[in-house]
């Protein structure tokens, strides 16, 4: 919570300093990804699936997979639901506008990701099948017909290393 | 032209003429632009690999390096710049009185009225030799700032052989922010003093010519 | 444009992109030298001309060497790493190569044998079980990448120190080197190899080595940043010449002590 409120006050003021002085630094562009990604890297973080604890995911950052890492949401609790057919998904709170709704944890709603479609990132996660669009357009996620699976479950999740 | 600095009076007697900003302050001050212009585009090309606030990344043109091993020799050799630069003002404003001189007292009132002033467009600066509370207030920031920039800088340099200093930060992570932070906050600093100085710019002629004359030193306050 | 010293931007095939790193480097570099030249007062004020790629880059590499030296004269045998309790560990932990994750080639353990050269008196290969055979040491500790970021892991295997010490090593010797299935040749100085929180670690959380974080043995040292710890080891080489690395001919520092 500490952190969050330094990182906070860093983004205040930066945000003051480039007011001040105009665009010395700037935010690339959320949701451009990087062309090769959106298919290949759904491929290429499959390709390892590593065992997770579904608790140790909930709280995590949901993130673009570019350079800037924008913060796309954070994932629920419970994090991780199975529909219907035994699907799983990974449930993520939405950062919504500015990202506040998954930073200072307010509004935000949550959409149910396919959890192929999501990859470990060390702490965080990539979001690797869908774009940041995709994920805004999904219904919000009610856990209506859809069971939470206990923590204490180890599922598997492909993973990722950092974008550049 | 001199008529119009209320603090220029004729040098005493058998004493060196003291200049605004002397010799040694103006070869420092310059040093610590080539320091910053070295110091804080590199550290946005390290940054870039691993962002602190999602979202923010700093494009190529404004980055000293095209990528994380030319930022990382430019920071880590702006870094010796940096530090011999900075002990040497520190070193030179606590021994000769500048900084107790120029800097202080500052008091709350002071500040208040600057800012007053300021916001009625009513800027006194006729008289380039003696600070203002904001001024004294910015300068003492920035100077602490600069501080900052070398402790945390070390503490995320050596987080093992500085592991003491890590957890007095508060961890490795917070360590990085605070760097970032203390970034920010002289690139806030910069561009306000950059601004203020391309407004009259007699100050940026007084850091290259010396400026001023100094009156007698005012001890008594 | 290559954007990062860890994940190149691999389109469409990261073989293509690996052999003509250093081209792409020069290239890459010299644009950003041609915007150095910007920065006037810096030109002016270092008398160098930083048009001159190749001057700054060489003075800039000087720096670094002269760095590499302090960082050994700051680096402590005997100062040990913060360590964290187990519940910190990070599972699985973060991947990292200078490739993407689906260029992994795993190691078969069955038939990989760990070769030993240079300084030492016993030069016959190990095993997995060999390896395993040794005194086994466990530490929970930070993983630091030169990028920035970090995670605590849990890492066990034998001490580098044990092995060197069974392959009678010269351990007055400069360097220990290693060579890798993934073709990232690394080396550390010997103070660093015979830390006692330097292991040829054989499991994570205390679980076999996963096939992306190394296995069957990689280097993990505490005193390090994470580029110098290289994974999927087949040969160790304790020699008094110095090998450099992977990312060290691209310009990352060669001590990289933290």
């Amino acid at each position: 919570m500490q952190r969050r409120a330094l990182v906070a006050l860093a983004g205040a003021g930066l945000i003051g300093a480039v007011a001040a002085g105009g665009a010395l630094a700037t935010s690339t562009t959320p949701g451009q990804a990087l062309p090769s990604m959106t298919g290949d890297l759904k491929r290429r973080a499959a390709a390892f699936p590593q065992p997770v604890r579904v608790g140790d995911l909930a709280g995590r950052a949901v993130l673009g997979p570019m350079e800037a890492q924008p913060l796309y949401g954070r994932v629920d609790a419970p994090p991780v639901v199975r529909g219907a057919d035994g699907t799983l998904f990974l449930v993520v709170t939405r950062a919504g506008w500015l990202g506040l709704g998954a930073w200072m944890g307010l509004g935000g709603t949550p959409a149910a990701v396919p959890l192929d479609d999501a990859a470990l990132l060390g702490e965080h996660i990539a979001l690797v099948g869908l774009t940041r669009a995709e994920l805004d357009a999904l219904p919000s996620f009610r856990d209506a017909g859809a069971a939470p699976v206990p923590a204490d479950t180890v599922i598997r999740m492909g993973i990722v290393g950092p974008f550049h | 032209m001199s008529a119009t600095y209320a603090t220029t009076q004729p040098a005493a007697p058998g004493r060196a003429r003291r200049r605004m900003h002397p010799l040694p302050v103006r070869i420092m001050h310059w040093t610590n632009v080539v320091a910053m212009a070295i110091m804080i585009p590199s550290g946005w090309g390290i940054y870039n690999d691993s962002v602190i606030v999602h979202g923010l990344h700093f494009p190529e043109e404004v980055r000293l390096g095209a990528w994380a091993a030319p930022s990382l020799l430019w920071h880590f050799a702006g870094m010796w710049l940096l530090m011999a630069n900075g002990l040497a003002y520190l070193a030179y404003g606590i021994a000769t009185g500048r900084f107790r001189e120029r800097l202080l007292p500052i008091r709350v009132a002071d500040i208040v009225q600057t800012v007053r002033e300021t916001l009625r467009l009513h800027l006194a600066h006729e008289d380039l030799t003696t600070y203002n509370a904001v001024q004294k207030l910015l300068y003492i920031v920035v100077i602490l700032a600069g501080i900052s920039q070398v402790v945390t800088g070390l503490a995320i340099w050596k987080p093992v052989q500085f592991s003491g200093l890590v957890s007095l930060l508060g961890g490795f992570q917070t360590a990085r922010l605070l760097h970032f932070i203390g970034m920010a906050v002289i690139v806030g600093f910069v561009v306000v003093h950059v601004a203020l100085a391309l407004l009259v710019p007699r100050t940026l002629a007084a850091m290259v010519t010396g400026g001023p004359e100094l009156a007698a030193r005012r001890d008594a306050r | 444009m290559i954007r990062s010293p860890f994940r190149p931007q691999a389109v469409p095939d990261a073989g293509i992109l690996d052999n003509h790193r250093a081209l792409v480097r020069q290239v890459t570099r010299r644009g950003m030298f041609r915007r150095g030249i910007s920065l006037g007062a810096l030109t002016m004020l270092t008398g160098c001309n930083l048009s001159d790629d190749a001057s700054v880059d060489a003075a800039l590499r000087a720096v670094s060497a002269f760095n590499d030296k302090v960082q050994a004269l700051l680096f402590d045998p005997n100062k040990l790493a913060p360590t964290y309790p187990e519940s910190m560990v990070l599972k699985p932990p973060r991947f990292n190569a200078y490739y993407p994750i689906d260029k992994v080639r795993p190691v078969d353990g069955a038939t990989w044998k760990l070769e030993v050269s240079g300084r030492v008196s016993d030069r016959a290969p190990w095993t997995t079980a060999r390896l395993a055979a040794l005194p086994q040491t466990d530490m929970v500790i930070r993983h630091v990448c030169v990028e920035g970021w970090d995670y605590i892991g849990e890492w066990s295997g034998p001490t580098l120190k044990s092995f060197l010490h069974s392959v009678g090593a010269d351990l007055n010797a400069r360097y220990v080197a290693f060579h890798t299935a993934d073709d990232y040749p690394s080396s550390i100085d010997m103070a660093t190899a015979l830390h006692p929180q330097t292991l040829l670690a054989l499991t994570y959380a205390r679980e076999t080595l996963p096939d992306p974080y190394g296995y069957p043995v990689r280097l993990r040292t505490s005193t390090k940043l994470g580029y110098k710890n290289p994974k999927w080891i087949t040969a160790i080489e304790v020699t008094n010449d110095y090998p450099g690395g992977f990312w060290e001919k691209s310009g990352f520092g060669w001590f990289a002590g933290i």
